[in-house]
């Protein structure tokens, strides 16, 4: 360990653990499910901590609905999600495959969503369906609240645009929508493993089957989920069969992916098109 | 024995032998009241850090450890200054336990530390600042070879070796350490008769280990000047006599003991940390434990080494392979180590042995590089040949239109003829191949499971055998306890195969008693335990098991001998066996074992009247060797110089179905039938689960492991990003047992412990069925494969 820890404080309420980080600013880290804080220790990426912040008391750990939308509170831990059968619906089904999709189950038991999205890791996939899903965020400190798209939550890898004081305490889904789905899918080296790439995908089809909205996000393409915008511009409007699938597979991805230790940029495209042809056809088919 | 004697013997009833009895250390192993390396404290004890090179090649200019030493809580620092001016190695003595001078990989140890917790001793670890001259570094065989590479060791003729098994380096080759050749006929004649030749260049990547244990050691210095060394190592000899080089200390002042361990596969057969732990020791005189971190068990410990096979193939129009020439290039890493280079180029030729071409040229090139030293994994590197070999089989069968299993039945070493080497072959290889074959068929049949796009099916096969090293001994030793129980003695570890389990079912065996009435220490300890070679290379059973049964035997004999007067029967006329000693001729003549035992007077314990202790031991020994010149057991003028190259071969036959995405290159093992040649099984529970280990081991190097670098820098030294195998990722594995039985093995045993891992040579033969494209390299990343499709 690369760090002294000096303390490991398990506050009751939201202030109170808004003025801990308020006060050891840059000494204090937050922990939720300690998952990916486990690898940051091992991988001596926690240099300058002396305290941890658990927050896991903090009552953060919630799913309710309001007329504004789905609320998850951010200490709601994966398996939370896929035992809960708000999530397989067709709107919010991306959400529930990415968290499914996390190995093992005891990890699930662990990891939240908070921690989750505010790792800034371009691999992990419940950040990707969050934000396919349209997610927002809800993140509060001692000087007031702000509510954020999560698209714009990262700056890049393990670089989140959230400040040492911040606590994100919510997200924030849209409501379910009618003719609305959503999906999910990565592409692994084994049966359990982080995505070499994994697309999210939501559709809204208007009334008569044309595409009212299509949001598409691509993981591990770009250090931080990258939109595919390429994808609306071509079919919306438009009835979706095997011709434009096949026209959009010509179009994307839109940007060049960045290379990983398993997975060269070249790779990454060959198999995002089959990916999103892929998903896109299981959201479909949940529409209909 | 002639062979239909031998027949017999095996096919009578045996008592013990081929059950499938419960293994000894099943209980206490789920219950984790087992004793491993890693779970030992002693009072006072010290915790060990290593400070390992930051650079892949350099000098050290500066040490300072001022900083490490006011630490509080750091009882000792050293550095090369603190060590003897020796260097070790198993047969090429190149390296120091501390570099003194000079670093050739980063995980190479430049100091260490001792303090009061694991803590501290790493904060210490940091503290020391190390100041070094970087040097060019090579990272790659073919490069380090030419005449303008960096050369890693440049005083390696004036090193010592060992006096049995120098390596032989016949010529000028910039960081050559090793060399072996076989030549057998003539190749270039064979080639000019040929009606095809394929030529073909294949790699293989870097594999780790990957036992659960990291190597775990407490090492203690005695009042009277003698270490004490418990560790975790596949072979307790071996590593007190590297021990007494690196610490120039003669053998008989180290004491090694081995407790449980948890897994080697050829990790564990060298010192790492042990040495240093000692130094330590002796610097604070109290005990110091050294246990590696994962990322030093990929880094500082032997990998098996990456490899580049050119092999060129000649064959007639009716697939008889006439020349086979073969360069095969080792990236050694930066030292020989304890038992790394000199072995691959010297044994993995062994994968020669299963056909028989009209002519074969093989030369090994063993390559100091700037990488991690070598280590034998589930074998010397058959496995890693056989990749080329059965590739080429494959390709050649496709070229002349034949069925791949036709192709190699055509060119095996027949039973009874010689084989390349010149050793007589008792070997059924076709056995193996026709029974995984069929098996497999049977099972596609069974299932109707048909792949529909973008899944494409597979079919591959592999064959060859895994050798067992030779010149080889063991000792054993047996003695009757005062309850009637056997008492053996012996210094073999266990490291998770069972062995311990299978050495007691041929103890009951010989004297006909239940297990529970025989009895083996958990730990080999050099101190007590007879010579034991080590546990490796599948040879415990045959070896060990054949010193056990003829110490059996002499004990059987000395009983008899010992109860002849209590029975006034001649010895000639007893038997002991079921806990008695009884009259052949006359069944009421009989003592039990226990009660050949007085009690003394005043009851304070059991005697052997006028003997001591009714103990006997015994060794078995196999010689073997090569003419170097020839690589084979005749000299080129023809004259017989050994009777065998290796101990034994245990022939394995691997036939596989993959489906195969051809989309996204991902592969999934759909059905696997691993058949290995047991010679006779001794307990198939024990067997079962060595052929379903090493085919499980076989498949993840095949699809997903690579340990990879850049400049010498780990990427991925970790389990998050090595990729193994994980349970999900497994078919089910059909784990066959033949029983074609080696005469020289006990009970006609041959050993089983490595065989599966020829798994690893039978997946990218499936694939390339698959995908109808040849692939020339492991592991088969998916990547790799939408590369080909898209040739
Ligand atoms: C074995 C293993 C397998 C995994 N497999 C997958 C996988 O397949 N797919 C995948 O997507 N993920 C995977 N993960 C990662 C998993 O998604 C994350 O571990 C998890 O979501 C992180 O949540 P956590 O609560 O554990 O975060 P923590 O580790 O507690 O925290 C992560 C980071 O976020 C900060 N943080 C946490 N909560 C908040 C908050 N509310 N406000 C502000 N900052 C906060 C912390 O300070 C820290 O920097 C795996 C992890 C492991 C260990």
């Amino acid at each position: 360990m690369h760090y002294e820890l000096k303390d490991y404080i398990k506050p009751k309420t939201l202030e109170e653990a808004l003025k801990l980080l308020h006060d050891y600013k840059g000494a204090a880290k937050i922990i939720a499910g300690g998952t990916v804080i486990h690898e940051l220790s091992e991988r001596n990426l926690l240099e300058g901590v002396e305290y941890f912040v658990d927050i896991e008391n903090l009552g953060l750990n919630y799913v309710r609905i309001e007329k504004d939308g789905l609320h998850i509170g951010a200490t709601t831990t994966f398996n939370q999600i896929v035992n809960n059968s708000l999530f397989t619906k067709p709107s919010y089904y991306a959400l529930y495959l990415a968290a499914k999709g996390v190995s093992s189950y005891q990890v699930r038991n662990v990891a939240t969503i908070g921690g989750s999205v505010c790792s800034s890791i371009s691999f992990l996939d419940v950040p990707n369906a969050l934000v396919a899903l349209n997610a927002k965020a809800k993140l509060v400190s001692l000087n007031g609240e702000r509510i954020e798209n999560v698209e714009n939550l990262f700056l890049g890898m393990l670089n989140p645009n959230i400040s040492e004081d911040e606590i994100l305490t919510e997200i924030i889904l849209p409501l379910e929508e009618t003719k609305t789905a959503s999906y999910y899918m990565k592409l692994t080296e084994r049966a359990f493993d982080y995505a070499i790439v994994s697309v999210g995908i939501k559709v809204k089809l208007n009334e008569n089957g044309y595409v009212e909205n299509i949001r598409t996000v691509f993981g591990n393409v770009q250090p931080t989920p990258y939109i595919e915008n390429k994808v609306y511009e071509i079919a919306k409007g438009k009835y979706i069969n095997e011709d434009l699938i096949k026209k959009i597979m010509e179009e994307i991805p839109s940007v060049e992916p960045i290379d990983s230790i398993n997975a060269s940029a070249w790779y990454k495209k060959k198999v995002l098109k089959v990916l999103f042809r892929d998903a896109l056809k299981e959201t479909l088919e949940m529409i209909s | 024995m002639n062979k239909q004697a031998l027949i017999e013997e095996i096919e009578k009833q045996y008592y013990i032998i081929g059950k499938p009895v419960e293994r000894i250390d099943a209980k206490p192993k789920v219950t984790g009241e087992a004793i491993y390396g890693y779970d030992l404290v002693f009072p006072k004890m010290l915790y060990g850090k290593i400070k390992h090179s930051s650079i892949p090649h350099g000098i050290i200019k500066r040490i300072d450890t001022s900083k490490a030493e006011s630490l509080p809580g750091v009882r000792a620092v050293i550095t090369g200054k603190d060590i003897p001016d020796h260097r070790y190695g198993l047969v090429l003595f190149d390296r120091y336990l501390i570099a003194k001078d000079r670093v050739r990989f980063i995980g190479e140890a430049v100091a260490a530390v001792a303090a009061d917790t694991p803590e501290i001793a790493e904060k210490a670890v940091n503290l020391i600042e190390v100041e070094y001259e970087e040097l060019p570094a090579v990272f790659d065989p073919e490069e380090a070879i030419k005449q303008d590479a960096p050369i890693l060791h440049p005083d390696l003729r004036k090193y010592g070796t060992s006096k049995v098994s120098a390596p032989w380096i016949p010529f000028d080759m910039p960081n050559l350490n090793n060399y072996r050749r076989v030549v057998f006929g003539n190749v270039e004649e064979s080639f000019k008769k040929s009606d095809v030749i394929v030529e073909n260049i294949y790699e293989t990547s870097m594999v780790q280990h990957a036992h659960l244990e990291p190597q775990s050691c407490v090492c203690i210095y005695n009042y009277d000047d003698t270490f004490t060394v418990y560790t975790s190592t596949q072979t307790p000899f071996r590593l007190r006599f590297e021990l007494s080089l690196a610490l120039n200390v003669p053998e008989n002042r180290i004491r090694v003991v081995s407790p449980y361990v948890g897994g080697g596969f050829g990790n564990k057969l060298t010192i790492y940390a042990e040495p240093i732990a000692c130094i330590l020791s002796k610097k604070t005189r109290r005990p110091v434990k050294i246990v590696l971190t994962r990322e030093e068990v990929f880094t500082f410990t032997t990998v098996r080494p990456p490899t580049r096979i050119y092999v060129k193939d000649g064959a007639s129009r009716d697939g008889k392979i006439l020349a086979r020439q073969v360069r095969f290039y080792i990236n050694g890493g930066a030292y020989s180590g304890g038992s790394g280079i000199a072995v691959y180029t010297y044994l993995a030729a062994q994968a020669l042995a299963t056909y028989k071409p009209e002519s074969v040229k093989f030369e090994a090139f063993s390559i100091y590089t700037n990488l991690p030293p070598q280590g034998p994994l589930r074998g010397v590197g058959p496995a890693i040949l056989d990749f080329a070999f059965e590739r080429q089989m494959d390709i050649l069968a496709k070229k002349l239109g034949l069925d791949p299993i036709e192709i190699r039945l055509r060119n095996i070493s027949k039973q009874g003829e010689e084989n390349i080497y010149g050793e007589i072959v008792d070997e059924d290889y076709s056995k193996v191949l026709l029974t995984a074959y069929d098996a497999l068929m049977k099972k596609i049949k069974e299932s109707n499971e048909e792949p529909t796009h973008p899944w494409k099916r597979g079919i591959g096969y592999a064959l060859s055998s895994k050798y067992s090293l030779a010149p080889t001994a063991s000792s054993a030793t047996v003695k009757l306890r005062e309850d009637g129980v056997i008492e053996v003695f012996i210094g073999s570890t266990e490291i998770g195969m069972g062995n311990y389990t299978a050495m007691q079912q041929i103890v009951a065996e010989e004297f006909q008693i239940p297990m529970e009435r025989v009895s083996i220490a958990a730990a080999a300890d050099t101190e007590f335990s007879p010579f034991d070679e080590a546990q490796m290379s599948s040879r415990t059973t045959v070896s060990l098991g054949n010193a056990l049964v003829l110490a059996c035997r002499k004990l059987k004999r000395k009983i008899a001998e010992y109860a002849a007067n209590k029975l006034n029967e001649d010895p000639d006329h007893l038997e002991v066996k079921e806990g008695f000693v009884v009259s052949k001729r006359n069944p009421d003549k009989k003592i039990r074992l226990e009660d050949l035992f007085a009690r003394g007077k005043i009851r304070t314990g059991t005697f052997l009247e006028g003997e001591g202790e009714l103990i006997a031991s015994a060794n078995w020994f196999i010689q073997a060797g090569i003419d170097k010149e020839t690589g084979r057991i005749y000299d080129k003028y023809g004259n017989k110089v050994f009777e065998r190259v290796v101990n034994f071969y245990t022939p394995t036959g691997v036939a596989s179905e993959v489906w195969v995405n051809v989309e996204t290159g991902h592969i999934k093992v759909k059905r696997l039938v691993t058949v290995v040649d047991a010679g006779k099984v001794i307990n198939p529970k024990l067997v079962e689960g060595q052929i379903i280990g090493g085919s499980a081991m076989g498949i993840s190097i095949a699809l997903f492991e690579g340990l990879q670098w850049q400049n010498g820098y780990a990427l991925n030294p970790n389990f998050a990003d090595y990729k193994l195998i994980q349970h999900a990722d497994l078919p089910e594995i059909i784990a066959i047992a033949t029983e074609t039985p080696l005469p020289h093995g006990p009970f006609g045993a041959r050993g089983v412990g490595e065989a599966g891992l020829l798994v690893s040579d039978a997946i990218p033969n499936a694939v390339s069925n698959a995908i109808g494209k040849e692939v020339k390299k492991i592991p088969l990343m998916p990547e790799y494969i939408l590369k080909l499709l898209a040739e």
